[in-house]
């Protein structure tokens, strides 16, 4: 047995003999029980007497006289914080989408360009309710007519909301083919390859070499012509730009910085040094010079505005 | 121990050579220099008390990241004592804890926080009025309107956590 299982097991353990002894209808017999288990090995012995120094701390509210409902709010609240830390909720968010382009276009039987330039976002409303959403500096073509969802994503980024009973949608990147039926999917258009995010249906993907992988609900995968990824779990938060804002749980800096790069004009330069920072918050896209500043404030780096058009972003 | 004294002329002359510019990189982070100075001495001190840190090729980078670690802390007790006076004062205007017991409470809210970090809101509920009200299981199932086996279920996840947190 190796010794993460070891540890693995004994914790499995203890927390059964806790919670039977916690419930308030243990034995006493059950009581001796579980004081022979935790003689038996130093190690459980060493486990439980951290444990039992650790809950001390629920004691001070118990001696304060505060109860567990203030305590339950404070953490949670808190925790709120913590994912809205450096956050722009307010006023400012809901801005965004009426000063933007986010122009509502009713398509239906046309085949369309349609590009967005820096900082700017489309919605489209195809006749069946199904909407598409480009992000900013995204160029795709569409083919829509009664038989044909067809979307040429060439760069850039597309979210999907297909509407119940929708046709099939199909989407065409520079690296094979993604067919969706009934769902929220997430494409987009990387420097070589393609990436494609499933939210509550399958997806099939078929790449250009023939390749072919069915990507399960709630992962994501990225493929260049022949070759797939290891699919990993996709959040539907990374289509958080549909509403204009830019939601990250614990990723690294540079994806922050990726997702403020088609919101800016000019030069956007990371240290790779930093790149790896893990950021946690809730960033309003349309507000992106407010987004770096508070990244400064919340991390060890600095931003150098060389020009309004070069920045860098350095270690601090 | 020879060991020993090599180790801690080692961190003596790293905080000679250092202290100075993490202070400095510090105070561009931190609202008061008093506490950049304070996080920057915790550093000194936890890599003195971690054997074999000698030598490092990067004394700086392994400063900064042990500060930053140290930043978070700082901050993530600010936002739960913020937190928690809200809370206060939104039930009551007029209570206030003294001094003496904030500083009490912000420690067990920290290392409370620590040990239930991640877990849903419904089992830190379950959890607390386990250990803070000393309810039964009965009770708690009563108070949250959840079944008896949500509670035991809820109560094993917690204790989990706990113990994971708990490990040395």
């Amino acid at each position: 047995m190796s010794d993460s299982t070891h540890t693995q097991q004994m914790i499995e353990e203890a927390s059964r003999w806790l919670v039977l002894l916690r419930s308030g209808t243990a034995t006493e017999a059950q009581g001796r029980a579980f004081r022979a288990w935790r003689a038996q090995d130093p190690q459980h012995e060493n486990l439980c007497a951290n444990l039992e120094k650790n809950l001390g701390a629920f004691q001070v509210p118990v001696a304060q006289g505060i109860g567990s409902d203030v305590l339950h709010r404070t953490l949670q609240s808190s925790s709120r914080r913590k994912l809205l830390q450096g956050a722009l909720v307010g006023a400012g968010l809901m801005v965004g989408a009426g000063v933007l382009s986010s122009r509502l276009m009713p398509l239906s039987g046309l085949t369309a360009d349609v590009h967005t330039g820096t900082g700017t976002r489309r919605r489209l409303l195809l006749e069946d309710g199904t909407e598409l959403f480009l992000n900013a500096r995204s160029v795709a073509d569409l083919e829509v007519d009664h038989d044909t969802r067809l979307v040429r994503l060439y760069s850039g980024e597309m979210f999907a909301r297909l509407a119940r009973n929708a046709r099939p949608l199909r989407v065409q990147t520079s690296n094979g083919l993604i067919q969706a039926q009934g769902a929220q999917l997430l494409v987009r258009q990387l420097e070589t390859r393609s990436q494609v995010m499933a939210f509550d249906a399958p997806v099939q993907i078929t790449a250009l070499d023939g390749g072919h992988v069915q990507l399960p609900a709630g992962r994501q995968i990225e493929f260049d012509r022949g070759h797939f990824s290891q699919p990993r779990s996709a959040q539907l938060s990374e289509a958080a730009w549909v509403e204009g804002r830019l939601e990250l749980h614990d990723r690294p800096l540079s994806e922050a910085i990726d997702a403020l790069r088609p919101y800016r004009s000019g030069i956007l330069r990371l240290d790779p040094r930093i790149a790896g920072l893990r950021v946690s918050g809730l960033f309003n896209l349309d507000d992106s010079d407010l987004v770096l500043d508070t990244l400064e404030r919340a991390l060890p780096i600095r931003i150098v505005r060389r020009t309004a058009l070069w920045i860098n972003v350095v270690a601090a | 121990m020879p060991g020993a004294d090599t180790h801690n002329e080692y961190v003596g002359l790293l905080f000679r050579s250092h202290y100075a510019w993490l202070c400095n990189r510090l105070r561009r982070h931190l609202d008061s220099p008093a506490s950049a100075e304070d996080i920057a001495s915790e550093t000194f001190v936890q890599v003195l008390t971690s054997p074999g840190v000698v030598p490092i090729r990067q004394p700086r980078a392994l400063l900064t990241t042990i500060a930053k670690r140290l930043m978070f802390q700082l901050w993530r007790r600010r936002d739960l004592e913020r937190a928690y006076l809200d809370v206060l004062r939104n039930d009551s205007e007029e209570f206030a804890p003294s001094p003496e017991d904030l500083a009490q409470m912000l420690e067990a809210l920290q290392l409370i926080d620590h040990l239930l970090n991640g877990l849903p809101s419904k089992v830190k509920a379950t959890f607390l009025l386990s250990q803070v009200e000393g309810l039964t299981y009965p009770q708690i199932a009563a108070a949250l309107g959840i079944s008896l086996r949500s509670v035991n279920d809820y109560m094993g996840k917690a204790f989990k956590r706990c113990l994971q947190a708990s490990l040395q």
